[in-house]
């Protein structure tokens, strides 16, 4: 249910994104984040072929950033205007787009306890795997530049969703434009942590 | 034996018409996939069958190099019932006698269609048959996308995951026991192990980034994956209980896909690391990576490795449309075989499985890549399907 809401916020946001340029007045309209858990975890029903996940022998999580991103609060409207865009196939935002970065690490810069959720998006002109790969590669591209703007590596997750997120369904070049993007997350502190 | 057909045939006909494939029968027949001539499908006629079986027969067959002709042209005649199971015999119209007769109980009769599909495949070409294979494939819910499983004709599919996420990337492991494929279920691409007996999950690889693209190895001891963890989408490999991992490429630019050669010696994968897409391999255990050239076929993305070794196959794009390629693994010219993408062969490394969306839906279709003629499923899925791995 949670990830229902939570499509069809996605899902709202994407349709809402407005030109570049046009103003839009930032509001609060955070997720609230469980652990390790930025949308759902359904995996509590009775499911015929798939039981419990239980963690490996291995190395799992030693290495893994993932909790330091646990139990924050998902604000996807704060940075909605700096969504960045990229050129087909390519890893490196549009010139224009620069500044968007530098505006989110201002922000990020002014309140030290704040991180930032970058996502890689991609058009659907690509075979999947490539495309998700693309997407991670954007999104870390992206990383790399606020963190030449002085954020700390430590504050910045990137995640990729390929082509399955698309901002417009449509199959046209205005959509495809749209599509290929990274998008910012504000990820904050809840109260009281 | 009691002789239950008879067939009443002019063996001189059936001489003059299908002189090429004389002496084929009642030995492997080596089917060269690089051949620039044509392969001619093999010839046969069938009847006796009914219902549900006939259909399977036709497509099991159709997809392992056979056409269906006029009984007068056929070199092979294949006659049985699926009254109360399944019989069945093959008659060798150049040769003159039987050289399959077989009934079948136990199963069901779908499963026993398949068998004697398979047995009609051996004894004429002497390449096992693949008719008993599964497939695994990522299938769209809406937004979401969860991983099923069916036999190869897309019957008996069965939902494995119900995550309401993205599940998606499946691999098989050679046994059959195990699926591979990664999953957004904890809001973060991780790779899962999946026994598909008792539906126990491990992760196998969740740290910061992308944890996507999972591939077994061959003897099923190892899993090649793409990790960003270290900064850029690399080509890692672990244990299948995620330890022991170990980076293998490390590039800036995006690798993807990775594949393993059949010795589990090499891995296959796709790097952007000449700025456009392009094959290469790397040692499984660490090396130098090393362009595969495919000629004539640029951006080229999924490769993946055919089982006797001899082929890998992948897509090439060109603006929005995809084709499906062979090329040998020393790298030369590509060939392009179906429009399509996302090819996984089968068993009998003639086979491949893709994904065609050029009607704007994503279906699974089958491709017989010797007489490049290709099949969609005959059973449809609910919804786009894509990434359709084919198991043992």
């Amino acid at each position: 249910m949670l990830f229902l809401l939570a499509i069809v916020f996605l899902f709202s946001v994407g349709c809402k994104k407005t030109p570049k340029g046009n103003s839009y007045l930032p509001k609060s309209k955070g997720g609230i984040v469980g652990k390790s858990n930025l949308l759902a975890n359904n995996n509590s029903g009775k499911i015929e072929t798939q039981g419990e996940v239980v963690s490996s022998e291995g190395n799992i999580g030693e290495l893994s950033g993932l909790e330091d991103f646990e139990n924050l609060l998902m604000d996807r409207d704060i940075f909605a205007t700096q969504t960045v865009y990229f050129g087909f196939d390519r890893t490196e935002p549009k010139p224009g787009d620069s500044d968007k970065v530098t505006a989110v690490a201002d922000a990020l810069s002014n309140s030290p306890k704040n991180k930032i959720l970058v996502e890689g998006h991609c058009d659907e002109r690509g075979t999947e795997e490539y495309n998700r790969a693309l997407g991670e590669r954007r999104a870390l591209t992206i990383r790399d530049i606020l963190v030449e703007k002085g954020i700390s590596p430590n504050r910045i997750r990137t995640m990729t969703f390929g082509e399955d997120r698309p901002a417009d369904p449509n199959l046209t070049e205005t959509a495809y434009r749209l599509n290929r993007r990274s998008e910012f997350v504000l990820l904050t502190p809840k109260p009281g942590t | 034996m009691k002789k239950p057909l008879r067939y009443s045939l002019s063996v001189l006909v059936a001489l003059l018409g299908l002189g090429k494939n004389l002496g084929q029968s009642q030995k492997i027949i080596d089917v060269d996939i690089f051949d620039s001539g044509e392969v001619k499908a093999i010839p046969v006629y069938i009847e006796g069958f009914t219902g549900e079986i006939l259909p399977l027969l036709k497509f099991d067959l159709f997809v392992q190099g056979f056409e269906f002709v006029d009984k007068a042209k056929a070199q092979f005649i294949i006659k049985g019932s699926n009254a109360g199971g399944v019989s069945g015999a093959v008659y060798d119209q150049l040769k003159g006698g039987f050289i399959l007769n077989k009934r079948y109980q136990g199963g069901n009769l779908r499963m026993q269609g398949h068998t004697f599909a398979n047995n009609v495949v051996e004894s004429i070409t002497g390449s096992p048959g693949i008719g008993l294979s599964k497939i695994a494939f990522r299938q769209f819910h809406g937004r979401n996308t969860e991983i099923h499983v069916a036999d190869f004709d897309g019957f008996n599919a069965k939902q494995v995951t119900r995550d309401n996420s993205i599940s998606a990337g499946p691999d098989w492991s050679p046994d059959g026991g195990s699926l591979f494929y990664y999953s957004y279920l904890k809001n973060n691409p991780d790779i899962y192990s999946h026994n598909i007996r008792t539906g126990q999950r491990r992760i196998v690889a969740r740290y910061s980034g992308s944890n996507i693209s999972p591939s077994v190895s061959p003897d099923g001891r190892r899993v090649a994956m793409v990790l960003s963890k270290a900064g850029s989408p690399d080509i890692w490999v672990a244990n299948v209980n995620g330890s022991g991992l170990r980076r293998l490429t490390t590039t800036k630019a995006a690798e993807s896909s990775p594949c393993w050669s059949p010795d589990g010696r090499f891995i296959c994968f796709v790097s952007r690391v000449s700025g456009r897409s392009g094959l290469y391999k790397i040692p499984a255990n660490g090396g130098a990576m090393s362009r595969i050239k495919t000629i004539y076929a640029s951006n080229a993305t999924e490769p993946d490795w055919s089982p006797d070794g001899k082929a890998i196959a992948f897509t090439t794009q060109r603006g929005g449309s995809f084709d499906i390629c062979i090329v040998e693994p020393s790298g030369g010219k590509a060939k392009v075989v179906a429009s399509g993408e996302d090819p996984s062969w089968a068993l009998n490394s003639r086979t491949l499985i893709f994904t065609n969306r050029s009607s704007g839906k994503r279906i699974l279709s089958v491709l017989d890549v010797p007489t490049k003629r290709v099949k969609t499923l005959p059973r449809r899925f609910q919804g786009n399907c894509s990434q359709a791995a084919w198991g043992n």
